[in-house]
């Protein structure tokens, strides 16, 4: 325990420097602007900004990208309460109460409800984090080859079994992974350097591009689905205006605190817990955390017309995933989530692995992010979400959905060219883009493929290396007990999931249809 | 999406499997002197979904057949626009190097933007002409260089 506080206190020195702050500014001001903007998510915005991370210092970069996310992960509720629009797909379980409370004419007490719950739940949720990682991180220094390719299979699983709806879903997810799978072996041979579905093409010898792909799948292939939808993005009566704005008192804001404290704790933990498991997501965790405080609730409850827990909870859930949703990137080298995925992205632009050797060697770093994980919470709540909501409100009413897409799609291309200068890659991004599209149209989660792509060649070279270890016997994915138990458990849960779709059940962490990937 | 889309989706998979197993696997990874087992192995899983997922698809048309309420295919005109999208980008992408990177993204800009929608002229224009000029100026200011053509040969001509 000692240990961790001063490894904290050696990453704040490190860390907390007035550039990190500024980019914590600069990346919450984002990620505030593209959550509130229906169609663009954080991740979006991180995406977007990934290849420029090329020149900057590393944790100026890493605190640029956490700053979008938080930003993001709080901006949501801004549209969900203003226009009953949800920006991000989390904030829609915020929508069912912060719109109403803010037709009854309490705005400022309902922006300030879902900002303090995500101050809230973000904090527990970073201190998890703090104090979960590094223990973890020891054992995970000691999983051989076949542990690791067993728990990377484990988490596969887990992704689709724990959110796939229908057994059809189910099949879909493993069909993504499956050729996630599949598109990292594009490339170079990682054991024994031979080509392998190159087609004599020279620039696939590297494979194709980790960062090109996430744009592709994520950013090119949602301009796309917007494509569809012209026209479709109007605030119609949402904006209705309100008469009467009530003040938000200091009696009034205790009063909250004191219905809202169980809930917020609960939420926090729940939504930590949901994080740090692979694929859960925010969305997932901000409906759970809504039921939960609802099912929680006494009768006299006002849950759908303004209570102030309905807010509280799913935005304290929803932002509680946001760091412990790294702790399987930095214990493991896992990304757990797309957000996690694209940080993973900006260690490895900055040439460094995440995982459990990154914070053996370089502890000020990992610590470093952590302080600023804590930091941003704060930094960007007070100093820059209270002051961007009536832009925010700006931005949404007069932002022309016509020019703004093409112009995704030019930074999307610039982007990608700069990474490597290379017009071939333009080519690849380009049928990428279109395939996530497909992808999307087809049902298919684009989530799990991405996962997949960036944990494929660390799958590979584990199961590989295992079997090296063992002359070529398979047997050796049943001597390790850890090893076993994570097969058995991937079995248990995909077996499970299909029982209980072909007995008719609903998903326990019932998220509704519009609000999915 | 419905049954029979589904039922065409799963075919689709089940033949690139059988496709990678019989062509690709001995073209483009053996004869490269590549292991198969690990393409191979994927391929399987591939394969074993797919069939899983064609299982599911022809239960789902069973049952939709039995309702009577198989879709009418009404998704083909959404998917106009965003094949134009692709079109254009493409184009974009293509004549990028011959056109260079301003001209080029001017005239993406213009058209993609009514692809969108766009009804303003003016502002289509605006964003047109302004949105290639900053971003080919800020990378010059990088030192890093877009595809260049007529127009930034002009610009060269002019600042040196």
């Amino acid at each position: 325990m000692g240990d961790i506080f001063s490894h904290l206190w050696d990453g704040a020195i490190f860390a907390l420097s007035l550039w990190n702050i500024l980019a914590i500014v600069i990346g919450y001001a984002i990620g505030i602007v593209a959550g509130a903007i229906p169609g663009v998510m954080a991740v979006t915005a991180m995406v977007l900004i990934l290849p420029y991370t090329f020149t900057l210092e590393p944790l100026f970069a890493i605190a640029l990208l956490m700053g979008i996310y938080k930003g993001g992960a709080y901006a949501g509720s801004i549209t969900a309460t203003l226009f009953n629009i949800p920006g991000t797909p989390e904030a829609a379980a915020t929508a069912l109460d912060s719109y109403p409370m803010f037709k009854q004419g309490m705005q400022k007490r309902s922006l300030e409800i879902a900002l303090w719950a995500s101050v809230f739940g973000g904090t527990v949720s970073n201190f998890l984090l703090v104090f979960t990682a590094p223990p973890l991180a020891e054992v995970a220094l000691r999983l051989g080859p076949s542990e690791i390719a067993a728990l990377i299979l484990f988490s596969l699983t887990a992704v689709i079994t724990l959110l796939g709806d229908s057994r059809m879903d189910i099949w879909k997810g493993f069909i993504s992974i499956t050729l996630g799978l599949m598109l990292a072996t594009v490339g170079l041979d990682n054991m024994s350097a031979s080509r392998r579905y190159v087609f004599g093409i020279e620039d696939l010898d590297n494979g194709v591009p980790f960062v090109l792909t996430i744009i592709a799948l994520l950013a090119l292939s949602e301009v796309f689905i917007q494509a569809e939808k012209v026209g479709g993005f109007t605030l119609g009566n949402a904006a209705e205006a309100v008469s009467k704005i009530i003040p938000y008192t200091w009696k009034q804001r205790w009063l909250d605190l004191k219905i809202c404290l169980k809930d917020l704790i609960r939420s926090s933990l729940v939504g930590s817990l949901l994080g740090a498991l692979p694929g859960i997501g925010a969305t997932t965790a901000a409906f759970v955390c809504y039921g939960e405080a609802r099912r929680s609730a006494k009768k006299n409850a006002r849950f759908g017309d303004g209570d102030p827990r309905g807010i509280a909870a799913p935005e304290a859930g929803n932002n509680a995933v946001a760091a412990s949703s790294l702790i399987p990137l930095v214990t493991l080298g896992i990304p757990g989530s797309v957000a996690a995925a694209v940080m993973y992205g900006a260690f490895m632009i900055q040439g460094m692995i995440p995982g459990p050797m990154l914070m053996m060697e370089h502890p000020e770093i990992i610590y470093g992010l952590f302080v600023l994980l804590i930091v941003t919470d704060f930094l960007g709540a007070f100093v820059v979400a209270l002051p961007f909501i009536s832009v925010v409100q700006k931005i949404f009413k007069n932002l022309n959905y016509s020019l703004f897409f093409p112009g995704v799609v030019v930074c999307c291309v610039v982007g990608v060219y700069a990474e490597e200068f290379n017009v071939f890659n333009l080519r690849i991004f380009l049928a990428l883009g279109f395939v996530g599209y497909i992808m999307r149209k087809m049902g298919m989660s684009i989530p799990p493929f991405i996962l997949a792509f960036i944990l494929g060649p660390i799958l590979e070279r584990n199961t590989r290396t295992a079997l090296l270890l063992s002359d070529g016997s398979p047997m050796i994915f049943v001597q390790s007990p850890i090893t076993l138990g994570l097969l058995i458990l991937a079995v248990a849960a995909l077996g499970w999931s299909l029982w209980r779709k072909t007995r008719g059940g609903k998903s326990v962490l019932e998220v509704p249809e519009e609000f999915k990937h | 999406m419905n049954a029979r889309s589904e039922l065409s989706i799963a075919t689709v998979l089940i033949g690139f499997s059988m496709l990678n197993y019989f062509y690709l696997i001995p073209t483009q990874v053996v004869a490269e002197g590549s292991s198969p087992v690990y393409p191979a192995l994927i391929n399987t899983m591939l394969l074993c979904f797919s069939l899983a997922y064609l299982g599911e698809g022809v239960r789902s048309w069973r049952k939709q057949r039995q309702a009577q309420s198989e879709g009418t295919g009404g998704g083909k005109k959404l998917m106009v626009r965003p094949l134009a999208m692709l079109v254009v980008t493409g184009a974009w992408v293509l004549s990028m190097e011959q056109l260079g990177f301003i001209i080029s993204t001017f005239a993406f800009l213009m058209i993609a933007s009514r692809i969108f929608g766009s009804k303003s002229w003016g502002k289509t224009l605006i964003l047109s002409v302004a949105m290639p000029l900053i971003i080919y100026f800020v990378f010059r200011g990088l030192n890093a260089l877009l595809p260049e053509g007529p127009a930034e040969e002009l610009i060269n001509l002019i600042l040196g």
